[in-house]
């Protein structure tokens, strides 16, 4: 027991230290109905959009290194002394690089990434069509006449021959 | 000594599986089908010496053998049953066995089965898949070798990975694995066709189970482990666009590609050549999903082991792989000019075209994004970060042109769609569609792709309904007297189709599960301490009390915690912070409530000394659907696999 405890004292633990609850956490009152920060829904969008440095593909907010609640601490104190999120974004920009952002930045560097899945969308869609279009053969006259006569003949007689048919066949 | 007997066993299998490869092939040399059936038997032997292999692992496991470095790396004296015996596939060497071994078995049935129906591509068929199995083989014994011993005997083992502790992980290998072996089957048919040249659909005939039980599997494989993200990894999501899942992910979206392009080569004797560069992408992809996941080339939670030989191996394999395979398709394919022409421009052909097109699309982006940041750091020395908000980004919109296509592919006929015909089946869908705007909105949903989302429901939901009641009104006129056995008839004569409907279908419910936990979730973190309460929307939560837990082969520290619905409804939560007896790591347990509606999640964080501990408690609206939906995928597949041999007849007939 004392043993596990020390243990999770040096783990610690800086997650959810918020100024609010410091005032209400020092006489344990019984049967208090606590709740979120308000600012907490802003640490958590920004270091959820954070990565944590030493993780592979884990975000500040999700992970449990030490190195993550170091940077979740440093982001919830400067939410909690009023900067902007922009400015506490810049802030880790500057000290890791575009590297510490989840999403990766929009520039020529990353052009590919960002433009390439669309690129290939668009250029599979023309080619396609024009494939189709190569394909389409439009002298096939004799399906198109079928075609007529099955939209004229709906009779209950034809209809359930065609349904016989369908029923023999696999889609 | 019976690990020597499982070590024997394997290299054994080995040295055969070059006999099921050389063998058929002097069996066609000479003529002989002597030779060719020395072939068959060696896949048969392969598979019964594998599964000695296999088998003398686990028991080494059973019997607590340390001497065994696998072992001794991989459980412990307090491991539970359960897990010693799932231990075999906990680790990098143990998994590559359990690959090889679900292959070898996979091919000793397709050696069984198709022996007498596929005479002409059956001698390539086992030299191509014995190919597959030497690979892997080779990597199993001369680079991973579980079957290793120690010197030094360890009184007790390192024990097992503490997050893999857990039923999830428990199934979630075997169901990929079998995923990406199945796919192993139809690419070997498909090389055999392509080499022999003779047979032009009959591989497509012959594997079409294969393919849709591999898909089923990956499928299955791919949702055990998103359900084991969920419960295991305490964060209240399921997926997270980790490396890993991406590249299970990749064969599965170019797997359904196939799955959907080779309807229009049975039906239309179309895409033949695109059909084999499919199959040989899905097979190549299952295998750079094991390259990335065994090198450690991206470490990540799944990735245990960091070896650059094993890394260089697999390349090296693939590479072959893949020279081999294109190669031959390119050799071919004058051979393989599609014997009809299309008759119009907008019919079901186009609409399987362009799903491939999103499909492929997809598979690109996911590819893209994974080994962008490998590629980046290789070649430019730069890092960059390709996290959840950039797929969130790309790959949803594309996904979204495929839940179009999905809709509008069951009211499309084959051949032409006649434009009267066309207008009436698109009305209806298209004004629910529209009508999904003010539904989404009514709802709070305010993101644009979670908009376009509900509208796509609306509209895949509408025009999958209306298919299947015209089928049923046609039925009832044409003799059925009720509806229920109209439905069952018409379900029960084309399987198939309707199964697929099904899937698709399985597909929207978790699409809403998406929209459900991905926009709404709620939390709220709270440092408790016994008596506390916080509220979560709709439920009270009141921290009885701490104690600690000792069970098995971990002590926890455990949270009473008692949540009350506004209706009533209690329960008991008991969310656990987990210390594992030899491992540092902790691992959270987290305390689910699955309901319908929502799920009630309940995380034990960290201790904060004299002020109690942080708990986090999610709601998770919605969350469910992606589990029913994947149990409505897994229905209609199964439905679409009981379709036998009525596929071939009529194929006779034509």
């Amino acid at each position: 027991m004392r043993h596990l405890l020390q243990w999770s004292m040096c783990v610690l633990a800086l997650l959810v230290v918020t100024p609010v609850m410091a005032q209400e956490a020092e006489p344990a009152k019984q049967g208090t109905v606590k709740a979120e920060d308000p600012r907490e829904s802003l640490v958590r969008k920004i270091a959820s959009e954070l990565r944590c440095a030493v993780c592979q593909s884990q975000s500040v907010y999700d992970s449990n290194s030490g190195l993550a609640k170091d940077m979740l601490k440093v982001v919830r104190d400067k939410v909690h002394a009023g900067e902007q999120e922009d400015d506490i974004r810049r802030y880790f920009l500057e000290r890791y690089g575009d590297y510490i952002y989840m999403e990766p930045v929009m520039n020529s560097r990353n052009m590919a990434l960002w433009a390439g899945p669309f690129a290939a969308l668009l250029f599979g869609a023309f080619g396609l069509w024009f494939a189709i279009r190569n394909w389409y053969n439009p002298n096939t006259k004799s399906a198109s006449k079928a075609d007529k006569n099955s939209d004229e003949a709906t009779s209950g007689d034809m209809k359930s021959r065609i349904q016989k048919e369908l029923d023999s066949i696999d889609m | 000594m019976w690990i020597e007997v499982g070590h024997f066993a394997a290299i054994l299998a080995l040295v055969l599986s070059v006999t099921q490869m050389v063998a058929p092939m002097v069996g066609i040399r000479t003529g002989q089908l002597a030779w060719i059936r020395v072939g068959r038997y060696s896949a048969f032997a392969v598979f019964g010496l594998l599964t000695i292999a296999s088998a003398t692992l686990i028991h080494a496991f059973m019997t607590h053998d340390f001497s065994v470095t696998y072992v001794a790396q991989n459980s412990s004296l307090k491991l539970p049953t359960f897990y010693l015996a799932t231990a075999m596939w906990g680790g990098h060497e143990g998994s590559l066995l359990l690959w090889a071994w679900l292959m070898s078995f996979f091919i000793a049935v397709a050696a069984w089965k198709h022996w007498k129906t596929h005479s002409v591509s059956m001698p390539w068929v086992l030299m191509i898949l014995g190919g597959v199995t030497l690979g892997f083989l080779c990597l199993v014994l001369l680079l991973s070798s579980p079957f290793e011993r120690l010197l030094m005997i360890p009184p007790d083992g390192r024990d097992l990975n503490p997050l893999l502790q857990d039923p999830g992980m428990v199934f979630h290998p075997p169901f990929l694995y079998l995923g990406y072996v199945g796919f192993a089957v139809p690419y070997a048919f498909a090389m055999a066709a392509l080499i022999t040249g003779q047979a032009k659909d009959e591989w497509i005939l012959a594997t079409r189970r294969w393919t849709l039980f591999a898909w089923t599997m990956l499928t299955t494989g791919i949702v055990f482990g998103a359900y084991w993200a969920y419960y295991e990894l305490g964060w209240g999501g399921y997926w997270a666009w980790d490396p890993v899942e991406n590249a299970s992910f990749m064969p599965w979206l170019t797997g359904t590609a196939f799955l959907h392009s080779i309807m229009v080569q049975e039906r239309r004797q179309m895409f033949k050549v695109w059909n084999l560069f499919l199959i040989i992408t899905t097979f190549s992809l299952s295998l750079l999903g094991t390259f990335l996941v065994r090198s450690g080339v991206l470490s990540s939670v799944h990735a245990f082991a960091t070896d650059p030989g094993r890394g260089m191996y697999i390349l090296g394999f693939m590479a072959v792989m893949l020279l081999f395979s294109f190669g031959i398709l390119v050799w071919r394919s004058e051979a393989l000019k599609a014997d009809n022409r299309m008759d119009a421009v907008v019919c079901r052909e186009s609409t399987f075209l362009f799903n491939n097109l999103f499909l492929l699309v997809g598979a690109i982006t996911v590819l893209l994004g994974t080994l962008y940041p490998l590629a980046l750091e290789a070649f430019a020395g730069a890092k960059v970060t390709v996290g959840p908000p950039y797929f969130n980004k790309v790959f949803i919109p594309v996904m979204l042109g495929l839940l179009l296509l999905m809709g509008m592919g069951p009211l499309i006929s084959w051949r032409r769609a006649a434009q009267g015909q066309l207008k009436k089946n698109f009305v209806i869908p298209a004004i629910l569609a529209v009508v999904g705007i003010p539904i989404a909105l009514f709802l709070g949903i305010d993101h644009p792709y979670a908009i376009v989302t509900v509208m796509l429901i609306m509209f895949v939901g509408s025009s999958h309904f209306i298919d299947f009641k015209r089928g049923v009104h046609s039925r009832m006129q044409s003799g059925s007297s009720n509806p229920f056995s109209a439905i069952w008839r018409m379900v029960g004569r084309n399987k198939r189709r309707y199964g697929g409907l099904t899937v698709h279908i399985g597909i929207l419910v978790m699409c809403a599960g998406f929209i459900g936990s991905g926009m709404f979730q709620e939390v709220q973190t709270v440092i408790m301490q016994p008596g506390d309460k916080v509220k979560l929307s709709g439920w009270e939560l009141t921290l009885d009390r701490y104690h600690k837990v000792r069970k098995d082969n971990w002590t926890a520290t455990e949270a009473v915690i008692i949540a009350v619905r506004e209706d009533g409804h209690s329960v008991t939560a008991t969310p656990q912070k987990r210390k594992y007896d030899n491992h540092e790591m902790e691992t959270t347990e987290a305390s689910i409530f699955s309901y319908f509606w929502e799920d009630l999640y309940v995380v034990l964080g960290d201790r904060i000394p004299g002020r109690g501990w942080a708990i986090k408690a999610y709601r998770n609206p919605l969350i469910g659907w992606v589990w029913y939906g994947s149990f409505i995928i897994a229905l209609g597949a199964i439905v679409a696999l009981f379709q036998g041999r009525r596929l071939k007849k009529t194929q006779e007939a034509n």
